[in-house]
C-alpha cells in the first residue's frame, strides 16, 4: 500500500499509542500467575511516557489524518491535565485495592483506555472522533464505578452511571446529527466558516443540534440541572476511582465544550444566556446541598459540581482571557481536588470506615502532617490564598467582571462564600472536635506520600507563581484560535 | 438488491405509510406492554420498520446493518436477559401519575421540537436525493478505510480501541466471583 502523500503522521499519536500498549500489555500480563503484579507499574510507565510525549509536543501545531487529529498548546494542556489525574490516582489506588482485595489487573488497563479516551476527546476537532473519544473515555468508567463488586453500593454506582451516562450518549449523538444535517458536516472548522449561512439555512436544527450537545456533555461535566447521578456515583465507587471521577471526565467535558461553543458556534449568541443558566445553577445547587451533606465523599461530589460551575462562568465569559481563566482552575482543581481525594482514600484504606464527618475527629493528634495537608487542599477548595484556588476565582470572576457579567460575578462569589462553610467543617472535626474515641492509625507507603507530595506542590506551586500559569493557559487557548 | 423504488411511485407511498403506522403502533405496544417479553417484541417490529425506511430510501446497507445490529443483536439481547432472570419477566410497580405525567410532557415536548425543526428546515441536500448512490455498501466501506482527505480511517482505528475497553469491561462485570482471596463483602 502506497502511504506517500497521506497525511497520516503516527507521531503525532505517540501518546496516545504509549497508553494504547501499556493497556494492551497489562491485559497479555495478567493472564499469567505473576504477571498480575506488573499492572500497576506498567499503568504507571504508561501514563509517565504519554506525558513525556505530550510536554514534548508542547508548542506544537499539527494537525493529522486531514484534520481528523490537532495537537495544538490546547489539547497538550488538557491532555497533561487528564495524565496527572490518572497518575496520581494510579498512585493512590493500589494500596486501596489491596486493603480491599480488589487489585485485579484489568482496574489499570481500563485506567489507561478512559484515559485514551479523554485525550482522543481533546485532541480534534471532528465530532466523530469527539464522540468515539467520549465513549472510549466513558465504558471503562462504568465499570470502575462497580469495581467493588461486592459492595452493594458500588454496583448501584456503576448501574447507574452507566444509565445515565448511556443516556447523555443518546442526547449528543441526537445534537451532532441534528448538526450535520444543518451543515453536511461534523468538522468543526468548516462548522465555524460556514456558521453564518448554516444559521440561515437552518436555525432551528442548529439551535436544537447544539442545546442537545450541551445537554450530553452536560451529564458529563455535572452541570445542574443534570446532576443528579453525581453524589450517588461519587460515594458508592470506590474512593481512588471517585477521586479520577472528579478531575478526568469532568475536564475532558469541559474540553470538548470549550472546543464546540467557544469556536465551532462561537458565533451563536444566544448560548451564552443558556451558559449563564447552567453555572448560576450549577454554583447555587452545588454549594448549597454540599452543606447538608454527612459523608465527605457525598460533600465532595456537591462540590464538584460547584466547581463546574465556575469554569462554566468562565464558559458563559468566553473569549481568551475567560477561557485561560477556565484552564488554569481546572488545572489548580486538578491538583487540590485530587489532594483532598488522596488523604480520603488513604482514611478509606482502613476497615470498617464510610467516610463520615465524625471518622476525621481526632486525626490532628494522631496524624497532624496529613491533618495539615487535608487543610490546606480544603482551604484550596474553599479559595483562600495563596492557593491556586484563590487565583483561579480571582481570574475567573474578575473576566466575568470585565466582561460585563456583573451579576453572574456576585453570586458566583456569594456562592463560594457559602462554601467555605463546608469545607471549614472538615478542617474542624480534623483539629478542634474532641475525639470520643481514639483515632484509628492509617498506614503510609512511599506511592501515597508523592500523591500528596505532588498534589500538594501543585496546589501551592501554581498559587505562587499564578502569572506564569496563566500565561501559559493563555498561550494553551490562544493556539487554537 | 435491484430494485429501484422511485419516491413519486404510488407502491412506494402505501408502503411508506404502511411501515410509518406500524411503527407508531408497536413503539406505543412497547411503552404500554406490561410484560417485557411482549415490549421486546415489539421493539423488533419498530425496529424492522426503521429498515424498511431505510430500503425505501435505497440506503440498503444501512438497512442491512439495522437488521443485523439492532433487531438481531439487541433484541435478542433482551429476550435472553428476559428468559435468565426470572424477576423481570413483570413490570411490578406501575411508575405514580406525577411520573405518568412528567413523562408525557417531556416526550411531547420533545416530538414537538423535532417535528418543527425538520418540517421548518430545507435540508441542502433534499434535491440531489433523486441520484442515490448505487452500491452504498462499496462506499461506506472505501470511506472508513480512506486514509485520504475526508477518509474516516481515524475513527476505524480508534473504534477497535473503544470495541477492546467494552469486551474487557463486560469481562470485569461478568466474570465468576466464587474465587478465592476475591473481594471482602465489606
Amino acid at each position: 500500500m502506497n502511504l506517500s502523500g497521506a497525511n497520516i503522521d503516527f507521531t503525532l499519536l505517540l501518546p496516545e499509542i504509549s497508553l494504547a500498549i501499556c493497556g494492551f500489555a497489562i491485559l497479555l500480563l495478567g493472564v499469567t500467575k505473576r504477571g498480575k503484579d506488573f499492572g500497576f507499574g506498567l499503568g504507571l510507565f504508561g501514563l509517565i511516557a504519554a506525558l513525556a510525549f505530550t510536554v514534548q509536543q508542547w508548542g506544537t501545531l499539527e494537525t493529522g489524518f486531514f484534520g481528523m487529529v490537532t495537537k495544538d498548546g490546547f489539547s497538550s494542556l488538557y491532555n497533561i491535565i487528564f495524565l496527572l489525574a490518572g497518575i496520581i490516582s494510579l498512585l493512590i489506588a493500589q494500596t486501596y485495592l489491596r486493603a480491599k482485595k480488589i487489585d485485579k489487573p484489568e482496574y489499570y488497563a481500563l485506567v489507561l483506555f478512559s484515559i485514551l479516551g479523554m485525550m482522543v476527546m481533546a485532541s480534534s476537532y471532528d465530532l466523530i472522533i469527539i464522540f468515539i473519544g467520549l465513549e472510549i473515555m466513558s465504558i471503562p468508567l462504568y465499570v470502575l464505578a462497580g469495581f467493588h463488586r461486592f459492595n452493594p453500593k458500588s454496583n448501584e454506582a456503576g448501574i447507574k452511571y452507566f444509565i445515565i451516562g448511556a443516556f447523555a450518549s443518546g442526547f449528543l449523538l441526537y445534537g451532532i446529527a441534528l448538526v450535520y444535517g444543518a451543515g453536511a458536516t461534523t468538522d468543526l472548522r468548516l462548522i465555524a466558516a460556514n456558521y453564518h449561512s448554516m444559521a440561515q439555512q437552518a436555525p432551528l436544527l442548529l439551535y436544537a443540534g447544539v442545546a442537545l450537545i450541551l445537554i450530553g456533555f452536560g451529564f458529563k461535566v455535572g452541570a445542574v440541572p443534570f446532576h443528579m447521578w453525581a453524589p450517588d456515583v461519587y460515594q458508592g465507587a470506590p474512593t481512588p476511582v471517585t477521586a479520577f471521577f472528579s478531575v478526568g471526565p469532568k475536564a475532558a467535558g469541559f474540553a470538548a465544550l470549550m472546543r464546540i461553543l467557544d469556536f465551532g458556534f462561537d458565533s451563536m449568541d444566544e448560548i451564552q444566556s443558556v451558559l449563564w443558566i447552567l453555572a448560576v445553577l450549577t454554583m447555587a445547587v452545588g454549594n448549597i446541598l454540599a452543606l447538608f451533606q454527612d459523608n465527605i465523599k457525598r460533600m465532595l461530589a456537591y462540590s464538584s459540581i460547584a466547581h463546574a460551575g465556575y469554569i462554566l462562568v468562565a464558559l458563559t465569559v468566553g473569549g481568551e482571557g475567560a477561557v485561560a481563566s477556565g484552564l488554569y482552575y481546572l488545572l489548580g482543581y486538578t491538583f487540590f481536588n485530587l489532594g483532598a481525594f488522596a488523604i480520603l482514600t488513604i482514611l478509606d484504606t482502613r476497615d470498617g470506615t464510610d467516610s463520615r464527618f465524625s471518622e476525621l475527629t481526632g486525626m490532628a493528634s494522631r496524624h497532624p502532617f496529613l491533618a495539615t495537608l487535608l487543610a490546606i487542599f480544603m482551604f484550596s477548595l474553599a479559595g483562600f490564598p495563596p492557593t491556586a484556588g484563590f487565583f483561579g476565582k480571582l481570574y475567573i470572576f474578575s473576566g466575568a467582571v470585565e466582561g460585563g457579567f456583573i451579576w453572574l460575578a456576585i453570586i458566583g462569589v456569594m456562592t463560594s462564600f457559602v462554601s467555605v462553610y463546608y469545607y471549614l467543617r472538615v478542617v474542624v472535626a480534623c483539629f478542634f472536635t474532641k475525639a470520643d474515641h481514639p483515632f484509628q492509625q492509617v498506614a503510609m507507603n512511599p506511592y501515597l506520600a508523592l500523591a500528596l507530595i505532588i498534589t500538594a506542590v501543585g496546589a501551592l506551586g501554581l498559587g505562587l507563581f499564578p502569572s506564569s500559569w496563566i500565561d501559559l493557559s493563555r498561550q494553551a487557548f490562544a493556539s487554537f484560535l | 438488491m435491484d430494485i429501484t423504488l422511485n419516491p413519486a411511485d404510488l407502491t412506494h407511498t402505501i408502503a411508506f405509510y404502511t411501515l410509518a403506522l406500524t411503527s407508531i403502533v408497536a413503539a406505543l405496544i412497547v411503552v404500554t406492554a406490561k410484560r417485557i417479553f411482549r415490549a421486546a417484541v415489539a421493539l423488533a417490529v419498530v425496529l424492522i420498520c426503521g429498515a424498511g425506511f431505510y430500503i425505501l430510501l435505497n440506503y440498503d446497507f444501512i438497512a442491512g446493518v439495522q437488521l443485523l445490529v439492532y433487531v438481531g443483536g439487541i433484541v435478542i439481547l433482551i429476550v435472553f436477559a428476559v428468559m435468565l432472570t426470572s424477576s423481570l419477566e413483570s413490570i411490578e410497580e406501575p411508575p405514580s401519575l406525577g411520573r405518568k405525567a412528567l413523562g408525557l410532557f417531556s416526550s411531547l415536548a420533545f416530538l414537538a421540537t423535532a417535528v418543527i425543526a425538520f418540517s421548518e428546515t430545507k435540508f441542502p441536500l433534499s434535491s440531489i436525493s433523486a441520484e442515490q448512490p448505487k452500491d452504498v455498501a462499496k462506499a461506506v466501506g472505501r470511506k472508513l478505510l480512506d486514509y485520504g482527505a475526508g477518509g474516516y480511517v481515524l475513527p476505524f482505528e480508534v473504534i477497535s480501541l473503544l470495541l477492546l475497553a467494552s469486551v474487557i469491561g463486560a469481562i470485569v462485570v461478568a466474570r465468576n466471583p466464587k474465587r478465592k482471596n476475591e473481594g471482602s463483602a465489606t
